[in-house]
């Protein structure tokens, strides 16, 4: 049976662990807020892109560039999104259950390489029999467009020299502040466009091989960007869901706590009652 | 037709620049080229330089790095990973 003081030094801790819940979920709001507008921001330029890829890559043959080819081989390069720090609900699990159940599907794991980002994803990974071939933290601050550039020209380079023969992309999506999923998408090689009706008819320069083959790159850092964008933006939401969650149990906590620490004062205040007036009447007797 | 088009100026981060302007030189890969409203349909890569646009008797530079530009009769869009204004 626990003390007085016991229950109260309780109900103090509690306390404390609710300040601290409440300040990151009051964080976690901010920062989701940020990156949210910085994925309104990159929309533009992303769809832009897509634009120009589409009406370049309908018009040359699928073989015009390496990166739009399909290749022959099973050697497959994952890159796995996570986050740097924890105390975000499933979010983490989450993405990796989505990477071992990729990796479980295509049956021979030693044709897998992985490319990580994030802390967490390390932490994991680096006790399975996996080939860990790159491995970064997302760092502090919002995601920079030249990390994106970084990871992509490195994958873009290593799949020119034929290291992987495809390769793809775990990340989760951002769909709303209280919803995120993973998604597995394939990043290389690039799938060519539907046929697009096509309204204007441009002239190139220096020609549309040219341009394609410098834009083909860009398209994947741009995707990559986008990719930690949202996944940044899902990591804000997820901590601020689990840390809202937590303060509601502190809350519930601290209720059940005061409830006993009440029950409790009062037994003692009847007890010591009972035994001032059973002395009292002793001495009457 | 119209006198002006608009210029827009695209980086991944933001919408940098959206106006209607007069009249526009970009440095192309093969050449800088100027822009007056109706120019043909063109796509070409950039190299970077300036971007330089006139509106009304203002005439601003922008300075930007390598990129695309996609010319359409009424809207040049300009995609480059930065800029900066001077």
């Amino acid at each position: 049976m626990p003390s007085l003081r016991d229950i109260k030094r309780r109900i103090k801790s509690v306390k404390n662990t609710q300040q601290i819940t409440k300040a990151m979920k009051m964080v976690a709001a901010a920062k989701l807020k940020r990156a949210h507008d910085d994925i309104v921001a990159a929309r533009p330029y992303t769809q832009k892109m897509l634009d120009i890829i589409n009406s370049l890559a309908s018009r040359v043959r699928p073989d015009a560039h390496p990166l739009l080819s399909k290749r022959e081989g099973s050697r497959v390069e994952l890159l796995i999104l996570t986050s740097d720090r924890g105390l975000c609900g499933g979010f983490n699990s989450n993405l990796i259950r989505t990477a071992e159940g990729f990796i479980r599907k295509s049956g021979n794991s030693s044709n897998i390489t992985l490319n990580l980002v994030g802390k967490k994803g390390k932490d994991y990974f680096k006790r399975r029999d996996l080939t860990i071939r790159q491995e970064r933290p997302v760092g502090s601050g919002r995601p920079k467009y030249a990390a994106a550039a970084e990871i992509g020209k490195e994958i873009v380079d290593s799949y020119i020299k034929e290291s992987f023969d495809e390769t793809y992309l775990i990340y989760s999506e951002f769909k709303s502040a209280l919803s995120q999923q993973p998604v597995l998408q394939r990043l290389l090689p690039i799938e060519p466009p539907a046929e697009v009706e096509e309204t204007t008819e441009y002239i190139y320069e220096p020609s549309q091989e040219a341009i394609l083959a410098d834009i083909l790159p860009k398209y994947i850092e741009m995707q990559i960007f986008k990719a930690l964008l949202e996944t940044s933006a899902s990591e804000h939401g997820a901590r601020m869901a689990a840390m809202d969650s937590a303060t509601k149990n502190a809350k519930e906590m601290i209720e059940g706590l005061t409830l006993r620490y009440n029950r409790l004062r009062q037994a003692a205040i009847t007890k010591e009652l009972m035994e001032i007036i059973g002395g009292a009447e002793a001495l009457k007797g | 037709m119209a006198d002006t088009f608009l210029l827009e100026i695209v980086t991944p981060g933001r919408l940098f620049f959206a106006e209607q302007v007069d009249e526009m030189t970009a440095p192309g890969s093969e050449g800088e080229f100027g822009v007056l409203a109706g120019h043909t349909p063109f796509l070409t890569s950039l190299k970077p330089g300036s971007c330089i646009y006139k509106k009304g008797t203002d005439t601003k530079r922008i300075v930007i790095g390598p990129g695309y530009a996609e010319v359409g009769l009424e809207k040049v869009t300009i995609l480059t990973e930065s800029v900066s204004e001077e």
